[in-house]
């Protein structure tokens, strides 16, 4: 997806914040080192083409944007914020981001201007390719996500 | 936030559950404006302001970690 928006300039960037689920292979992190080789690893494993940025060790993008482990957001030149999702969803971004472009295109000549506006979204939770990641993480992983305290 | 206490060793769903269902009433959002922090640069090894992203253009963040 970030390829075919490059054209328009768009920028697609992947920031690397803690683990969000620590195991025996890949620990939290105690040091940038530990962080830049696990994003190392991410990127090889993933294929990731985006660049990839490091927030520092205390989180401090991070923590400014939500601390969720895996949002998205969309902002506009400027800095405008267009688009606040707590999980990442290749349809839905793809979706603001459409509708984004074409409001910011058409906003002079159709004297558009922009409003808030809520709604929920639907990802697909795959809790079998869920635990997998998990397992790659450590068996650690696994059981504090899947311990006792989980009805499903 | 200690560095030792945002980098957990343990993930806890039942400290971190409330976090996202509480997303929705996060301040920022839609029509604020974007804060801006220096990052690292994975591959170039330099640092990335946050606002030299979308200078031009619009940019997508996605936050995330390899577990």
């Amino acid at each position: 997806m970030a390829r075919r928006y490059a054209n328009r300039a768009v920028r697609s960037v992947f920031v690397y914040t803690r683990e969000a689920h620590p195991g025996e292979s890949y620990r939290h992190h105690t040091s940038m080192d530990d962080k830049r080789h696990h994003a190392r690893a991410f990127k090889e494993h993933c294929r990731v083409e985006r660049p990839i940025l490091l927030d520092d060790l205390a989180g401090t993008a991070h923590r400014a944007y939500g601390m969720l482990p895996n949002m998205t957001w969309i902002i506009g030149r400027g800095g405008v914020i267009h688009y606040k999702a707590a999980w990442t969803d290749r349809a839905d971004i793809e979706a603001a981001l459409n509708a984004t472009l074409d409001g910011l295109e058409r906003r002079v000549a159709e004297q558009l201007a922009p409003f808030h506006s809520e709604r929920l979204a639907w990802r697909v939770r795959d809790m079998e390719a869920f635990r997998r990641e998990l397992e790659r993480a450590g068996p650690q992983a696994v059981s504090d996500f899947f311990g006792p305290h989980r009805e499903d | 936030m200690k560095v030792e206490d945002y980098n957990y060793a343990v993930f806890d769903l039942r400290r971190e559950e409330p976090k996202i269902q509480a997303f929705c009433d996060f301040p920022l959002r839609p029509g604020g404006r974007a804060p801006s922090f220096a990052l690292e640069d994975l591959d170039g090894g330099g640092t990335v302001e946050m606002k030299e992203l979308w200078a031009d253009g619009p940019a997508i963040l996605e936050f995330g970690s390899f577990t």
